[in-house]
């Protein structure tokens, strides 16, 4: 038996899938359309959304997208176009081959050709009268991507009434690069290096889907017995991912640079005067953990998170608040800064937000219950799941009535029939059945009995989806510390979007967890850390971004001050509130608004201000130019900036006015409106 | 220090020549595209699609005559774009699900529904930009005096997004936001480029960014000549006239002048068109009238730029997120309507005299040539010679096609 197979794979080139003795051989066993001919066509694309999977099909034949739906296909493929897609007396007659392998016009071009696999796959499944199920039922239970050599596998797990059947599926499932700079994939999962880097295999098969990462390093990987001698176990964990990666981390940040860092990122301003001397007597260990633990106390520190998170969970900035009364995210913006300021944890406050009656329940904001959880998904749980709206995605966990089933916990309660209300209905447009409620699939766990639809959500977003909910926020908090986030587009981690540092992801969101989802303990633990610290020059001048150091985080990247930071900053510097608003976020138009405003040129006019004040009580030009540069830039002058600045001062007839001009240039400087 | 030499301190100099050297839009091939929105929803019956024929509660108040293309009633408060239909396209299909103002503009502006997970880019943000670099300072993309919430970028670069002049043309202390310092700054200015120089170059590509940005705002700003692109009043006062002293007379004339300069999207933001009350007498009374506002305007436009020789470079188009309810409601207003409305092009790309598609009797939807806007907004950027085979990408490095699939051109107005 065995060698027959072994035979018939030789001759048709038929992959190992239908070779293995225990599950048959095509011709006696009959074929699943689910798992074995509908992955022909999500695998050769003819269910992508440019094809048959658009909405309405391509050239009168429709599939579901990405194959999402096998039986609508099969219905689609089996009784449509009264049977000519099949041809049961000549299969390779059959539309379903002559189309794809070119024997008629096909706007999708060859696909494979009728000694393909593929093509003899779909002839003996003609064969065999096209049917939908082997009759055995099976269910695919988990799909397991591994690697040899540069060989990808992909193996499919089945449950049925036989037990659980391993099936190779390598030359079925939807094979993936996220990165084909680092490799790419060849024909049956080989893969073809490219370049250095990493690259993450995503592998799809039935409505499964799973990834491994691929990793080439860029030199020789260092052996470090212990990474550095830090302590900080977001160190450790970075420093082992470049030592894998064959990265340096770039040296660190002069102390300058490090505390204008802490105190914008901690406190929303830069440090002044006093502070920055304070933390330059310091012995240099201790600069940035005293600094940081003075920092986490001041109400600068609970304002500046009160605004982040504000911003993850989508509460219109003060001035934009056209889907919610003013007044309402106004009080829960103050709310938040209170909250933080008392200690709550993000737990605590998510708890508040989701259960809370009034104005606090955030997504209250929207009125469709699926843009509820869509809302709750993305800003609490970091998860993309508006594409399961209106199809199954092949990248998601969840589908389609998965999706649906959630939205239902969002509804209104509305009116019954009896006078009472009802609630956690859900009814789909045009049908009069109501869709139950139910989680999403993520973690396992029923919610305790009794519970609102509220409260479900909110156990399932701070229990049954803890790990994701500390994935998300400790992703979010990163990127706001360190310039970039670890996973991109942080609310949506999809399993093609992965982390840069998975190990490092995992590190802190289990930190996170640990500390009871506390903001300061991980805060305090980024901020420490050397990767805070590191410097942001760049390796020359030609390469500002796109460096293997800077994709991987071993090295910072100079960003822009938001428009708001930009604005906090000035009136910090000048110590009074100019009464402009802040630069728009348009490039140009933000550049247009520092030059032209009036918010420098009438701050630097207003009486008070800080730099009328240096040049009141400081008549040594020397030490006017010094503590220009302190105040504004956070840091002395240097050799060359001395030389070209002071003669100005020197020889100015109005001084106040020369150092004007010089404060405004400071101000409108590169430096001063980026974050370095 | 001499105007020149003031102008190669703000490093401005390599760009005189093209400006000097005449209209450095002419000199290429490129088209502009001005996109008159006529925001809240313009009622079809009352403006391009007359139907004198109906019963009153139809045709509303307002009489319709045929214009100068047969077939075409159009209002005769609009008498100038009536006599001009001849020399247009005009689209009378243009049918949508949409109905409400944000998704419908939305589909119109983006060519997209609305999408729970994207938002897609407008016109001005898919075609005509090129990295802002020394000889490319005019910003690609200027909104007057604002920008609609789905004329913007969506999922691209924001750096992609317009540039709004944030006022309206028409006021008489009208001037570009933030464009014109409010006190001499050229000695901070030189300090400026100092402190810049002396910092060692830009340090990441956002920092790279802010200086071609900064490089933009001083082009814009500091050189007299360039900030005149956007002052009206350096016009003669009968060609301000005859595009009509109101908001979108001016809008109209600032748009000339800015694709005559090499802005290659202007989007004029014409608001008030929600005409859910007495719609004939908001039309057509007020300072100035609506239609008369649209009439004077978008007539003087088509006039200015045939006269300049510049309508084989610049596209026009009149439109909005739906049309009005054919029955006039009892607060003698029309309400919201999808099912059809239309739009008025013309210009570069497109043909002269066609009218495609046409309504019932009743004006409610199109018994011939429905059109999407979809199919609307895939016709006008291939009339504007857009690269529609690149695709985008989203912040995720996802390839987006600029057109969705299963759109298709409007063939008979493309010339």
């Amino acid at each position: 038996m065995a060698l027959i197979a072994a035979t018939l794979c030789a001759v048709f080139g038929v992959a190992g899938a239908y070779c293995q003795p225990s599950s048959g051989t095509p011709a006696e066993r009959p074929f699943d359309f689910a798992y074995e001919i509908s992955p022909i066509l999500a695998r050769h694309g003819c269910a992508a959304a440019e094809c048959h999977g658009s909405a309405t099909g391509r050239g009168g034949f429709k599939l579901s997208l990405f194959a999402g739906d096998p039986m609508a296909d099969y219905e689609a493929i089996r009784n449509e176009v009264t049977g000519r897609r099949l041809d049961f007396a000549t299969p390779l007659q059959s539309l379903l081959l002559q189309k794809p392998t070119r024997q008629i016009k096909h706007g999708g071009g060859r696909l494979f050709r009728e000694t393909d696999a593929p093509a003899q796959t779909l002839v003996n499944w003609i064969k065999q009268g096209a049917p939908y199920t082997t009759g055995l039922k099976q269910t695919l239970s988990e799909i397991r991507l591994t690697t040899e050599g540069d060989q990808v596998r992909v193996t499919a797990l089945f449950d049925s009434d036989l037990g659980i059947e391993e099936r190779n599926v390598t030359d079925l499932a939807v094979l993936e690069s996220t990165n084909e700079q680092v490799a790419r994939l060849g024909d049956s999962g080989r893969i073809e290096p490219v370049g250095p880097g990493e690259t993450w295999i995503l592998a799809r098969f039935g409505h499964l889907n799973t990834r491994t990462p691929i990793r080439r390093p860029f030199s020789q990987p260092l052996t470090l017995a212990s990474p550095s001698g830090s302590e900080n176990p977001l160190d450790v964990a970075w420093l082992r991912r470049l030592n894998e990666l064959g990265l340096d981390p770039a040296p660190a940040a002069d102390p300058h640079t490090v505390a204008r860092r802490l105190y914008l990122d901690l406190a929303g301003r830069p440090p002044g005067p006093t502070e920055l001397r304070h933390f330059e007597a310091l012995p240099p260990q201790e600069r940035i953990p005293a600094t940081v633990d003075r920092l986490l106390s001041t109400p600068g520190f609970s304002e500046v998170f009160a605004a982040h998170l504000a911003d993850w969970l989508e509460i219109p900035p003060s001035g934009q608040e056209e889907r919610n009364p003013a007044g309402r995210d106004a009080a829960l913006r103050e709310s938040m800064v209170d909250w933080i300021a008392e200690g709550s944890s993000l737990g605590e406050i998510t708890r508040r937000i989701l259960t809370e009656r009034g104005p606090d329940r955030a997504w209250k904001r929207f009125t469709d219950p699926r843009d509820r959880a869509e809302y709750v998904g993305r800003s609490m749980l970091g998860l993309g799941i508006g594409c399961a709206r209106c199809h199954n995605h092949p990248m998601d966990r969840w589908r389609q009535a998965e999706h649906l089933r959630f939205s239902a916990f969002f509804s209104d309660p509305r009116p019954a029939g009896d006078g009472a209300m009802m609630t956690g209905l859900f009814f789909l447009p045009g049908e009069g059945t109501p869709v139950e409620p139910a989680l999403l699939p993520l973690g396992t766990g029923d919610a305790p009995r009794g519970a609102s639809p509220e409260e479900t959500v909110a156990w399932f977003v701070l229990q049954r989806a803890r790990d994701q909910f500390s994935r998300n926020f400790a992703n979010r908090i990163f990127g706001v510390l360190v310039g970039k986030p670890l996973v991109s587009a942080p609310d949506d981690h999809r399993i093609s979007n992965p982390a840069i540092h998975e190990p490092v992801l995992r590190l802190l969101a289990d930190f996170f967890e640990t500390h009871d989802t506390d903001l300061r303990p991980l805060v305090r633990l980024i901020a420490t850390s050397r990767l805070y610290a590191l410097s942001s020059q760049p390796p020359g001048p030609d390469q500002l971004s796109g460096d293997p150091e800077s994709l991987f985080l071993a090295r910072r990247q100079a960003r822009p001050l938001s428009g708001k930071q930009f604005k906090e900053a000035v009136d910090f510097v000048l110590g009074i509130a100019t009464h402009r608003s802040p630069p728009p976020d348009s490039p140009l138009a933000r550049q247009l608004h520092i030059l032209n405003s009036g918010l420098l040129q009438e701050g630097l006019n207003q009486a008070g201000n800080q730099i009328a004040a240096i040049f009141d009580f400081e008549p040594e030009p020397r030490r006017q130019l010094e503590e220009l540069f302190i105040l504004i830039l956070a840091r002395p002058p240097a050799s060359n900036e001395i030389d070209t600045f002071l003669p100005g001062l020197i020889s100015a007839r109005d001084s106040l006015a020369a150092g004007r001009d010089l404060a405004f240039a400071l101000l409108a400087s590169r430096e001063f409106g980026s974050l370095r | 220090m001499n105007r020149r030499a003031f102008l190669t301190s703000m490093g401005a100099l390599p760009f005189l020549p093209r400006l000097i050297s005449g209209n450095p839009f002419l000199a290429d091939s490129k088209r502009s595209l001005i996109l008159v929105w006529m925001d809240g929803g313009m009622s079809h019956i009352d403006t391009f699609d007359g139907k004198p024929e109906a019963p009153p509660d139809i045709r509303g108040d307002l009489v319709a005559t045929e214009s100068s293309l047969e077939g075409v009633f159009v209002s005769e408060h609009l008498p100038r774009l009536s006599a001009l239909m001849n020399r247009c396209a005009l689209i009378r299909s243009i049918t949508s699900p949409e109905g409400n103002h944000d998704r419908g503009s939305c589909y119109m502006l983006t060519g997209r529904r609305p999408n729970p997970v994207l938002t897609y880019p407008t016109f001005g943000s898919i075609f005509g930009h090129e990295p802002v670099h020394d000889s490319n300072l005019v910003p690609a993309y200027v909104a007057i005096p604002d920008a609609h919430e789905y004329a913007r970028q969506g999922f691209l670069p924001i750096t992609r997004g317009p540039f709004e002049v944030g006022g309206s043309p028409g006021d008489r202390d009208f001037s570009v936001k933030d464009l014109v310092p409010p006190s001499p700054l050229e000695q901070a200015m030189r300090l400026l480029q100092k402190v810049d120089q002396l910092d060692g170059g830009p340090k990441s590509e956002s920092e790279l960014g802010r200086d071609r940005f900064l490089d933009q705002a001083r082009f814009l700003s500091f050189n007299p000549r360039v900030r005149s692109m956007f002052d009206t009043s350096q016009e003669d006062e009968p060609t301000r006239t005859r595009y009509g002293h109101h908001f979108l007379g001016q809008s109209c004339l600032l748009a000339r002048r800015l694709v005559e300069n090499g802005v290659r999207t202007v989007f004029v933001r014409f608001t008030g068109w929600d005409h859910h009350q007495g719609i004939a007498s908001a039309l057509t009374f007020g300072y100035p009238p609506k239609l008369t506002a649209l009439d004077q305007a978008v007539s003087a436009l088509h006039e200015d730029l045939d006269r300049r020789d510049m309508l084989g470079n610049t596209t026009v188009m009149v439109a909005s997120e739906f049309g009005r309810t054919p029955r006039i409601n009892p607060a003698a207003g029309r309400d919201h309507w999808s099912r059809a409305s239309s739009a008025l092009l013309f210009g570069a790309g497109l043909k002269q005299g066609v009218v495609v598609g046409k309504t019932d009797p009743r004006g409610e939807a199109p018994v011939e040539r429905p059109i999407s806007p979809a199919d609307l907004f895939y016709t006008l950027l291939s009339a504007l010679g857009a690269d529609l085979d690149q695709k985008l990408h989203t912040a995720t490095g996802r390839p987006i096609r600029i057109v969705e699939e299963q759109t298709s051109l409007i063939h008979e107005a493309l010339a």
